[in-house]
């Protein structure tokens, strides 16, 4: 059987992904000239180069570092260190946490097995050595400490680089000190959720206080999450930031937008999307909807909020569309709520099937902590009371905007 | 990271109380993200097999002793196989001597049907036969355990070969989402590069042939160049690379592709008033340390000329049918370092049957390494007095940059036609 794989041990696919016998590096341990000789045939038989062989465990430990084998192959009568003992301090050694070990003994009966598998061993075969066992257990450790190792290495690589982009995308998004300075200068007061399904999401806002004193703000959930639609939120950031709201209404904010994505995106992709004004001499919210949710007001006193019109032809479609200017009333005091459509397509748990928490639903949700004064409290409440629904599987982003005078 | 199922919601990392390797399977050095939290392993579901009832008993308390919540039993092979089509269990433990079909038939059946090809078996054998041990491990069992049954031994396997269930599937799974997302992501960078036709129709226009060659990374990356037609026999051509690799190059190359859509009708006629604008508003969206290097350039097909702005991107080159090749000096800071910065344009000369080659620096930096002097411009010179041109020039570029693939790179030729 030199050389050639056992049939059956491994799923095909996992023995192809990787061939974790390729430069495997196994530490025989025992303290029998004969027998580490026989190990050795063995595992050279079996494909392995790349032995190293240990006396005992003092030995062996020393051999460790410089080695680093993938696989040890352990005695447990050993003079000076024993199988027990090494296994042990291997265990206690965060680097060797994770080494299979292999023990190989003499010692057949169940405490002393037991014994073995309490210092830490990883698998446990009994001398006189039965070489297809032996060899197959070497293989299946190898493999798949070699997938693992893959799987973990992808892991790691893609985790920081997505890492470092969800770091742009929050960088993207207003920071506490800009929210901080808006509140002062306008009497708005801002509170935040964002949170992508994935590491990077669709969703995506923004504000900004005009020069006459009025504020814009706006909200948008691409099609899609994960990397594609975060690289949409991206360039409409750019997008948003050539165009400037400064002169042009909600509405023509939002055609302007509309036409410029509909030369971008790829078909099957789309945004909706809600662009307002606060503004505080009128008391009024003035805004525009892209197939955005509906927004929700509600001033001090109100027993429930009141919804505003989100229809619309969501962005991207088709460059002709043309947007409805809409309003609703904001005098000082009062609160207005904008959210992505994962807050209001959260099925139903114990519901009928594919029921989901709709508008209404949230709008419920939210009569009952309309009084919380602390804007803080009342969107991490409402959050809870939307987590408690049942399972949110899309990128969620939730403002809450009180006019504080 | 939010990940699906990377935290685990309630539930802490517990060792178990008589194993200190449970997490043995882990670089518990590294991260913590991929050790299995006991409650995942003890929901997993195990299915016993055994067709003596105290043994189908004994396990069954061991098992349940031990915390595990999802066991359940069958009397024999054929009663496995039947609940195992029905639901496939995250580890089997069976018997090999039973009546009707034994286990070593029972493994290898399993393991002939792609969904159990991978299922964990656990086969129980006595110590002494190691007949028994050769054949169950050559009918495709996973692992043994000894009979008598001993509860730390068991417990140890159970658990190893579950941790690591649990694990490699968390792994694949996080890995098949990842992908996918990247593989969307790259179809939509690809989006953004002209397509052939367009090439066509742009440079036609202007009398020349436009032949591009870019790869882009399934990792994603910072390279883009796109087209901007103008009237008069001519049209824009850029080519930029942001610094960096990965999503978050190609986040910011998305970004500067939607300015350069919002500056390229205004000041794409004038190539350093272009970059300058760019550059302007780039500042204001990237962080600092993040950059891009650029050439932007309008070929006039009528004066047969180059005229070019250069943010540190690699110089153009023209290549004359007669004579050697002539590169671009225009020089800038990279985009995104300074707002303010202003850019200067170069003219070069693009004699009738010359071409204009535009190269990302990726290119240029994978084939200098090492110092050999062999550069692009040696390449191309050479592929050219070969008659071979743009193919032999892509050719020889995979074979350099092979050695650096996952990296980005982008060739773009600009052939001006040799008769009017």
């Amino acid at each position: 059987m030199s050389g050639t794989p056992l049939p059956g041990l491994l799923p095909l696919e996992v023995r192809d992904a990787v061939d974790g016998l390729a430069g495997a590096r196994v530490l025989i341990v025992d303290d029998n000239r004969i027998n580490r000789h026989l190990l050795l045939a063995l595992l050279e038989r079996g494909g392995i180069t790349l032995i190293e062989q240990a006396e005992d465990g003092q030995d062996a430990l020393a051999l460790m570092e410089r080695f680093k084998p993938d696989l040890v192959l352990l005695d447990l009568m050993m003079p000076q260190m024993d199988g027990f003992e090494m296994c042990r301090r291997l265990r206690a050694d965060p680097r060797w946490k994770s080494l299979p070990v292999l023990v190989q003994s003499s010692l057949s009966r169940t405490e002393d097995r037991a014994r073995a598998f309490a210092a830490g061993a990883t698998d446990y075969v009994t001398k006189p050595i039965n070489a297809v066992e032996l060899l197959a257990r070497v293989r299946i450790q190898l493999r798949k400490r070699a997938m693992l190792r893959d799987l973990e290495q992808y892991h790691s690589r893609t985790e920081s680089e997505l890492e470092l982009a969800r770091a742009m995308q929050a960088r993207m998004l207003p920071g506490s000190d800009r929210l901080a300075e808006l509140e002062a200068a306008t009497g708005i007061a801002v509170q935040a959720h964002f949170a992508p399904s994935s590491e990077l999401g669709g969703d995506f806002w923004g504000i900004e206080r005009l020069p006459d004193g009025r504020v814009a703000v706006y909200l948008v959930d691409f099609s899609g999450h994960g990397v594609g639609a975060a690289l949409n939120t991206f360039r409409l950031d750019a997008i948003c930031r050539q165009i400037g709201c400064t002169d042009l209404t909600p509405a023509e904010f939002l055609e302007a937008v509309n036409r410029r994505l509909c030369g971008l995106l790829p078909s099957g992709q789309f945004a909706t999307m809600l662009t307002g004004l606060i503004d505080p001499v009128a008391g009024e919210f003035h805004y525009a909807s892209a197939g955005s949710t509906a927004p929700m007001v509600w001033h001090p006193g109100d027993e429930a909020p009141r919804l505003g019109d989100g229809s619309g032809l969501p962005l991207g479609l088709l460059p002709s569309v043309s947007y409805d200017a809409r309003r609703l009333p904001m005098p000082p005091g009062a609160r207005l709520f904008l959210y992505s459509d994962a807050a209001i397509e959260i099925p139903i748990e114990g519901g009928e099937s594919h029921e989901v928490l709709d508008e209404y639903g949230l709008a419920t949700l939210l009569a009952l902590r309309l009084h919380e004064p602390d804007d803080a409290a009342l969107l991490s409440g409402l959050l809870d009371d939307l987590t408690a629904t049942g399972p949110i599987d899309d990128d969620l982003t939730a403002l809450l905007l009180t006019r504080q005078r | 990271m939010t990940a699906d199922g990377w935290h685990s919601p309630g539930c802490g990392v517990v060792s178990p109380p008589d194993a200190g390797h449970s997490d043995s399977l882990v670089s518990g050095d590294r991260n913590c993200d991929c050790r299995i939290p006991d409650c995942t392993v003890l929901d997993c579901p195990i299915l016993v097999v055994d067709d003596t009832a105290f043994n189908r008993t004994l396990i069954g308390a061991f098992l349940a002793e031990a915390g595990f919540r999802q066991v359940s039993f069958a009397a024999s092979g054929f009663e496995a196989l039947a609940m195992i089509e029905a639901a496939v269990p995250d580890l089997l433990i069976l018997d090999i001597m039973m009546p009707g079909m034994d286990g070593f038939e029972v493994c290898r059946r399993l393991r002939a049907m792609p969904e159990t090809a991978d299922l964990p078996i656990l086969v129980q054998t006595a110590l002494s036969s190691g007949e028994d041990r050769n054949r169950a491990f050559a009918a495709g069992t996973t692992d043994l355990v000894s009979k008598p049954l001993e509860r730390t031994e068991l417990l140890a396997r159970v658990r190893v070969h579950l941790e690591d269930r649990v694990l490699i599937r968390r792994l694949q799974a996080y890995r098949a989402r990842v992908e996918a997302e990247l593989s969307i992501a790259r179809s939509m960078q690809e989006h953004l590069l002209p397509t052939p036709a367009q090439c066509a129709v742009v440079a036609a226009a202007a009398g020349c042939r436009l032949r591009a060659h870019s790869v882009i990374s399934p990792h994603l990356g910072g390279d883009l160049w796109g087209l901007l037609p103008l009237g008069g026999r001519r049209f824009g051509a850029y080519l930029l690379n942001v610094a960096g690799r990965g999503v978050s190059a190609a986040l910011n190359a998305f970004r500067l592709h939607a300015l350069l859509q919002e500056l390229g009708p205004a000041h794409g006629e004038d190539a350093a008033v272009l970059m300058t604008a760019l550059n302007d508003r780039a500042a204001g969206l990237l962080a600092p340390g993040e950059k891009a290097t650029m050439t932007y350039g309008v070929v006039d097909g009528e004066a047969g000329r180059f005229i070019h702005a250069s943010a540190d991107g690699a110089p153009p080159m023209i290549l004359n049918s007669d004579g050697g090749p002539t590169f671009g000096a225009a020089a800038g800071l990279p985009i995104g370092i300074a707002p303010g910065t202003r850019y200067r344009s170069e003219v070069m000369e693009l004699p009738r049957g010359s071409v204009l080659a535009l190269y990302s620096v990726a290119v240029l930096e994978a084939l200098d390494a090492g110092g050999t002097g062999i550069g692009l411009g040696w390449m191309i010179s050479r592929a050219v007095a070969e008659g071979e041109g743009f193919d032999a020039v892509v050719h020889s570029l995979g074979f350099a940059l092979g050695q650096v693939s996952g990296d980005d790179h982008t060739l773009l030729w600009i052939e001006r036609e040799a008769a009017a």
